[in-house]
């Protein structure tokens, strides 16, 4: 090449190079890497902005995620279930303070002397958005399509205890069974179907009628598994939702306008809304984004008013967006997971040793980059109504202990003990966790710990299978009452204690607390079933306490004050009808 | 009187012994092969995606088994392999292509609506590459070992080197946030602001592929005799470029641009998802991490059904530039 040529590629190179160097060292600061405070603990860090008087009007994007299924009665997915309350509301709603309050209900239920009958009276005049009644019946076609074996509604388990739910739910037998049950003919499950314990006595009253006394009931008819059906669309229970959710009628804070998948929705207020107050919005629109870098860079060019933080970057967006992020914890625990049926984890001992081999602070801060919130708890603290940290000096770090537990359990400085493996869904997180784990029991205990990589279903497939032995999972809440974290993960016949947690105290106890009626009484005896299974890591050792982040454009208001462990996807997305734009 | 253009073998009539065959019936012929292709394609997904550990309902939060009874009725999943086989197979006889799991609606639905979006960007990406890979090869090759040759070089390789989400980055930090010229996300025909990072990001590599061998192939057409006579004859250099060289450098061309179109109307998971473009590029890996058989179906046939019509297309339009070529 001539000489001329040299030049002139050197030249393009540079002017390459200078722009790259340009962008890196933007007018960000991010040389400055030594402010590295978490945005986590139990206060949640405030924007500056917010905080103006509501008022009515105006229009909001926002960053969500594409909804699995519209129907409310068949989907368990957050991201649907957010989209759910926009448009639909049950009987009730929970409160900021996790307390019921009528919605669609005229006030609180009346309940029968042996606590197994709840009737509901309506408010009057209530309408769907497309101005036709809505009716006691709706309600409680909403339970018969939960209840429905040809819907399969996934949350089905919430209703079990309305009499005659199980039976129509079940009533497609199990022809692979072991023995097989045969399917039940048409008119016997229509017969199963009139059978549910669920009546509207007349236009405006329902009862309901259950197996066993549950002190939580009203909590469950705020969920969506209750949320009424229109019946001038959906005629009959066993019948497929529409497959476009905007020829259906709502009765929420908001309708549905139109509807992309993979790109937005978009929903406008619904005049006919009966709750406390209609929305104070105009219009609310999804921007369905996956990539959550992307959704930042959008909400930095005023694409959208509020999207999930990219926790990868999140030291960054700490300092760039101080008055817009704001973080706070999540009703949701992530343990070490531990199959108690695999020696040695049946000894308790071994578990304590690796629960004290762990620590939470360093995982937390530094491996997860502050995303999280360490925890010795199984229910969070708020939950439990305990105060935070209860068990750390018990069951928290210390690798002296830990050692000493190792040994006592008969495997001096890690010899002898056996190859464990720790089973992990191929995201970074994850990847880094089990690392970490596997370099603390090496460093503390002295054991080797294989790690073993899946993608999401078949890791899933594993655990209900019971085919694994250290497993980082847990648990995210339905409702927020200690109950949802304890029935059905770790009693005897727990549906989903895969891990074999079986401890006769523990069981004791739920036998006390599940029907127990006096509240108090009820929620010291989860407390203690708390603290045993946080104390003798039966079957987990909690290790952190999931957290949000989200970006919130100091001109919307709401989200900030209404955020709770009701929160779906976004922060206050439970109450919509909350939000405004100040200016 | 006009100046010979067509290569000597142009002369060598052996070939119009198969002249009694017509494009039209060759045309008919490759489109019914398309049954059994399908057939096969559909044969084989269906078999690999149920020998994969993990079902659809494996979430994250266990199901309780009769849930997951009552989901696998639902969804067609029950009884052995080969009854669910049948099944399908009669299913797609009819142009069925059974539900999403994962959306709750028929997969033909989601693709169609998913589908123009992929197939416009596709396009545009298409053009940007055609045009910008044949100008950049042809700037090159006639300008060779001069700094045109250099330049359009050097930006060839550059785009075949930078993975384009890298190149998304770069774009949108300098032009949609800096210069706010354009928007970071989603896609509307029609609309620039939303049409250009994403055409760009998806067109450089295919553009940079196009350029090299744009390059390489008039680099040997030029010299060609022919050429030279026509030089020698003093038609002007424009013209031998455009209407003498060019046309005969573009047989290679054509060979990869048919791979090309196909890939990119398919649509491509990382652009997609980037820009938050909702349309069938994601569709696919999405649905295999999940385990949607149906989704998997739908979007594996009609990959094949592209990349089978893109090949019908590319081996007519050879018959179209290079007379010698009869069916």
């Amino acid at each position: 090449m001539t000489r001329t040529a040299w030049r002139i590629l050197f030249s393009m190179f540079a002017i390459f190079a200078i722009m790259a160097v340009a962008v890196a060292c933007g007018d960000d600061d991010d040389d400055d890497g030594g402010d590295t405070t978490p945005g986590g603990g139990s206060t949640a860090t405030q924007p500056s902005g917010g905080g103006g008087e509501p008022k009515e009007g105006g229009s909001l994007k926002v960053q969500y995620l594409d909804v699995q299924s519209w129907d409310p009665h068949f989907s368990s997915f957050a991201q649907d279930i957010g989209h759910h309350g926009f448009v639909w509301r049950g009987l009730y709603k929970l409160d900021k303070e996790n307390n019921p309050v009528p919605e669609m209900a005229a006030s609180e239920p009346e309940v029968s002397a042996d606590g197994l009958t709840y009737t509901v009276k309506l408010k009057d005049g209530l309408k769907w958005s497309d101005g036709e009644p809505l009716t006691a019946a709706d309600f409680v076609a909403g339970v018969h399509r939960t209840c429905d074996p040809d819907n399969a509604g996934q949350y089905f388990y919430l209703l079990s205890n309305i009499v005659g739910c199980d039976d129509f739910y079940t009533a497609n037998g199990d022809p692979e069974g072991d023995p097989p049950v045969a399917a039940k003919s048409a008119e016997e499950k229509e017969q199963l179907r009139e059978a549910i314990g669920v009546k509207a006595v007349d236009e405006t009253t329902i009862e309901y009628t259950l197996i066993e006394q549950q002190p939580t009931w009203p909590m469950i008819l705020t969920m969506w598994m209750t949320y009424p059906v229109p019946r001038h669309i959906v005629k009959t229970s066993g019948e497929a939702w529409p497959s476009d959710p905007t020829k259906l009628a709502f009765n929420g804070p908001f309708k549905l306008q139109s509807y992309t998948t993979k790109s937005g929705a978009v929903f406008v207020r619904n005049d006919n809304y009966a709750g406390q107050h209609p929305a104070y919005l105009d219009q609310v629109e999804f921007v369905y984004i996956e990539d959550n870098a992307q959704s930042n860079n959008a909400f930095r060019s005023g694409e959208i008013s509020v999207a999930l933080a990219d926790t990868s970057n999140l030291t960054v967006l700490q300092s760039e967006f101080k008055d817009e992020l704001l973080s706070y914890p999540q009703p949701a625990t992530i343990a070490l997971q531990m199959q108690m049926e695999r020696q040695p984890l049946d000894n308790e001992k071994v578990r304590l040793a690796l629960s004290r081999a762990i620590d939470r602070d360093t995982l937390a801060n530094n491996v997860l980059q502050g995303a999280v919130l360490p925890t010795t708890s199984w229910i969070p603290a708020d939950v439990a109504k305990i105060e935070e940290g209860t068990f750390d000096d018990e069951v928290g770090f210390d690798p002296d202990a830990a050692k000493k537990l190792l040994d006592e359990a008969g495997y001096p400085n890690g010899q002898g003990f056996p190859k464990l493996t720790i089973l992990i869904r191929d995201t970074p997180s994850n990847t880094a966790t089990a690392n970490f784990l596997q370099a603390e029991f090496k460093e503390h205990l002295g054991i080797d710990v294989d790690i073993e990589v899946v993608d999401a279903p078949t890791r899933s497939r594993r655990f209900t299978t019971e085919d694994f032995e250290l497993f980082p999972g847990g648990w995210i809440q339905d409702y927020p009452d200690p109950e949802n974290w304890i029935i059905g993960l770790f009693d005897k016949d727990g549906t989903l204690n895969h891990y074999n947690c079986f401890d006769s105290d523990i069981d004791t106890l739920i036998g006390k607390a599940r029907y127990n009626t006096n509240n108090e009484e009820r929620l010291e005896q989860y407390r203690e079933i708390n603290e045993l299974i946080s104390t003798r890591a039966c079957g987990a050792a909690p290790m952190y306490h999931q957290a949000n982040h989200i970006l919130v454009s100091p001109k919307v208001g709401g989200i900030e004050e209404f955020h709770s462990s009701q929160d779906r996807v976004l922060a206050a997305d439970w109450a919509p009808e909350e939000w405004y734009l100040n200016d | 009187m006009g100046i010979v253009s067509c290569p000597p073998s142009f002369y060598n009539r052996t070939n119009r012994r198969n002249e009694g065959r017509s494009v039209a019936g060759y045309v008919l012929r490759r489109i019914l092969a398309f049954i059994p292709l399908i057939w096969a394609i559909a044969t084989i997904t269906f078999f690999l995606m149920h020998a994969v550990p993990g079902g659809p309902f494996d979430h994250e939060k266990p199901l309780p088994e009769a849930t997951k009874r009552n989901l696998e009725a639902r969804y067609n999943l029950d009884g052995t392999l080969v009854e669910q086989y049948g099944t399908f197979i009669s299913n797609l006889a009819k142009g069925d292509l059974g539900i999403s799991f994962n959306q709750d609606r028929p997969v033909t639905d989601i693709i169609r609506d998913r589908l123009p979006k992929t197939l416009q960007l596709g396009v545009c990406a298409f053009a940007f590459a055609l045009v910008g890979g044949l100008t950049l090869g042809i700037v090159a090759a006639v300008n060779q070992n001069r700094w045109p040759d250099y330049v359009s070089v050097f930006i060839a390789t550059v785009g075949a080197a930078v993975p384009n989400f890298v190149v998304g980055v770069f774009l949108i930090i300098f032009l949609a946030l800096k210069l706010g010229w354009f928007d970071v996300l989603g896609w509307e025909l029609g609309n620039p602001r939303k049409m250009v990072l994403p055409t760009i990001a998806l067109g450089l590599l295919p553009m940079a592929f196009i350029a090299r061998i744009t390059r390489a192939s008039m680099l040997e057409v030029l010299r060609q005799d022919y050429i030279r006579t026509a030089r020698a004859k003093g038609v002007k250099e424009y013209r031998i470029v455009v209407r003498h060289a060019a046309r005969n450098a573009l047989i290679p061309v054509l060979t990869v641009a048919g791979p090309i179109f196909a890939g990119l109307i398919t649509g491509s998971f990382v652009i997609e998802r980037f820009f938050a473009i909702g349309g069938v590029g994601t569709a696919f890996v999405d649905a295999v991490g999940l385990r949607d058989y149906g989704m998997i179906m739908g979007t594996t046939l009609l990959y094949a059904v592209a990349i089978a019509v893109v090949n019908l297309l590319v081996d007519i339009a050879y018959g179209v530039a290079d007379p010698r070529i009869r069916y």
